[in-house]
């Protein structure tokens, strides 16, 4: 599969803070990256230095198979575009005309601007200064400034910052349409989840300026932990059975218990409606995203 | 390059600052004209109408200028720029032409009014002299030298402020040579301190060419523009310098 971005090594230091510290990672074509980390984990440093706006320290990337030591990166560049965390706007100027210029600059003719407002969720702006916009808004239209130039590899630092609920349904909706009809690769950070795990088909787990995991969404779905909640009318009856039958669990409640290992249904069924144990309800249980981050990072203290 | 011009272009053209400033340089103009046409007969040449307001265009090149570059870092649409797969040194380079056409760009406006104005004032005989073609030059000059200087300090500061310490150090340079030459017990090193002071700074050399007293004579002539093309290009590549190593937000 070709690779978008490749990163090896990645350093950066301001001054005697090291900021990030040997980052790999690998996103490639086609995929929704999310990049997953608390804030000041380094997410946002990363991204500033894929788009060429902070110099790393040390360590190399290619985008397109071009390192950044490559003068060719800058052609690289062209078919990237960025939203890095407040979104960049003229605050005098209208949407229209803020868009304008962004044509002006990609050098591309501006007949989509109505087009490009109206995807976003801005079409009736008029002469309203992007100034007055409101923090959605604003992040709407940092959005369509980053999709004149039709780009193959959209990077966005923390998109949905500002959004109400239905902006970000919305905006969630767009890039998976970027993503699936135009096959846009999309490298997206946030600190909310379980929004990301509605979109990313990979992940990169950061903490403390450094990648502490590298997953597909399938990996992940494996790695997570999985439970079993049983209901039953009596837990004490329950336990004797798990017990014979070497499980891991765990019993919640007088009448709720989780299991943790792998279960045949229906042989647990029959086996516990031997001992007199009703069986009331059945659920399988993930472990959320959340959870996942949680024990890579090293618990409640780096929430 | 050319499609960062013309985002520049269009961005600075729709810039209500660069009429506002317009305007008031128009009305300034209109005050020092007035003022001029009382001391006509006493003024050292004709051709004072046409530079005697030279270091007002300075401070509103300083305004408009500084303000276009540093909007692009404190708006941070410069990153769109830089991820849209331009090299910092193009983007350096298109504020610097901009700049540049700023000050050209008042500078001709000053002239055509003056023109106008002074054939009006004084006829056409001797107005403008023979040397204008020399002065219009070194005001040029003495303009990129300024809007470069300027340039340089809102790329190293990344904000308005980079182009209000230009001016404050031109202010302050007076000084420190004023301090040099109190220690100093050797007159030819007062002498040389004062000349460079003199022909080095642009609202020294904007004076020069205000009162029109020393040019073209000796060693104006041959330093201001010695000085003028040493501190543009010193300051382009030092600017270029710290384009490249400055971490953008």
């Amino acid at each position: 599969m070709e690779n978008v971005l490749q990163t090896n090594g990645l350093t950066k230091k301001y001054g005697r803070f090291t900021a990030l510290k040997n980052v790999t990672m690998t996103v490639p074509k086609g995929a929704i990256y999310g990049l997953v980390g608390k804030n000041g984990a380094g997410k946002t440093t990363i991204i500033r230095i894929v788009c060429g706006l902070h110099n790393a320290s040390d360590g190399e990337l290619s985008l397109y198979g071009i390192s950044n030591r490559d003068k060719k990166i800058t052609q690289m560049r062209k078919k990237i575009s960025a939203v890095v965390e407040t979104p960049a706007i003229y605050p005098n100027l209208s949407a229209k005309n803020n868009l304008l210029l962004q044509y002006k600059l990609t050098g591309k003719n501006p007949d989509k601007i109505d087009e490009l407002l109206n995807l976003v969720g801005i079409p009736d702006t008029g002469k309203k200064k992007a100034k007055d916009f409101s923090l959605g808004m604003r992040q709407r239209l940092g959005i369509a400034f980053s999709l004149v130039n039709e780009p193959d590899f959209l990077v966005l630092d923390e998109p949905i910052n500002g959004l109400d609920p239905q902006g970000i349904v919305e905006v969630r909706e767009l890039l998976l349409k970027l993503n699936r009809e135009k096959n846009m690769t999309i490298l997206i950070s946030s600190h909310i989840l379980d929004e990301l795990s509605k979109l990313a088909t990979h992940y990169g787990f950061v903490d403390k300026g450094t990648i502490v995991k590298e997953m597909s969404s399938e990996e992940l779905e494996n790695a997570v932990k999985k439970s079993m909640l049983i209901t039953v009318n009596n837990t004490m009856l329950l336990a004797p059975v798990l017990m014979e039958k070497n499980l891991d669990y765990k019993i919640v409640s007088e009448t709720e218990a989780e299991i943790y290992s792998h279960i045949n249904v229906t042989t647990l069924v029959h086996d516990l409606a031997e001992k007199g144990c009703e069986v009331i309800t059945m659920t399988e249980k993930s472990e959320s995203l959340e959870s996942y981050y949680m024990s890579l990072v090293g618990g409640a203290d780096n929430a | 390059m050319l499609n960062l011009l013309s985002e520049g272009f269009a961005r600075l053209f729709k810039s209500k600052l660069l009429y506002v400033m317009l305007l008031i340089y128009f009305i300034f103009c209109f005050l020092e004209f007035a003022g001029i046409r009382t001391i006509i007969e006493y003024l050292p040449s004709s051709d004072y109408l046409l530079f005697s307001f030279h270091e007002i265009i300075l401070l509103c090149v300083l305004i408009v200028a500084g303000k276009f570059v540093s909007s692009d870092f404190t708006n941070n649409t410069i990153r769109y720029k830089i991820t849209g797969g331009y090299t910092r040194t193009q983007i350096y380079m298109s504020n610097w032409i901009i700049s540049v056409f700023i000050g050209l760009f008042y500078l001709f406006v000053t002239q055509i009014f003056a023109m106008t104005v002074g054939f009006a004032m004084v006829g056409k005989g001797d107005f403008p002299s023979d040397e204008y073609p020399y002065y219009l030059m070194l005001s040029a000059l003495v303009l990129i030298e300024h809007l470069s200087c300027i340039l340089f300090m809102v790329t190293l500061m990344k904000k308005f402020s980079g182009a209000v310490f230009t001016y404050l150090f031109y202010i302050m340079s007076p000084f420190v040579a004023s301090i040099i030459i109190i220690f100093s017990s050797n007159e030819q090193t007062v002498d040389l301190v004062e000349k460079f002071v003199e022909d080095f700074f642009p609202l020294f050399q904007s004076d020069i060419l205000t009162s029109q007293a020393d040019i073209p004579k000796y060693p104006h002539n041959i330093l201001m523009p010695i000085y003028d093309a040493a501190v543009t290009i010193i300051s382009i590549f030092g600017g270029i310098f710290v384009m490249k190593r400055s971490d953008i937000k």
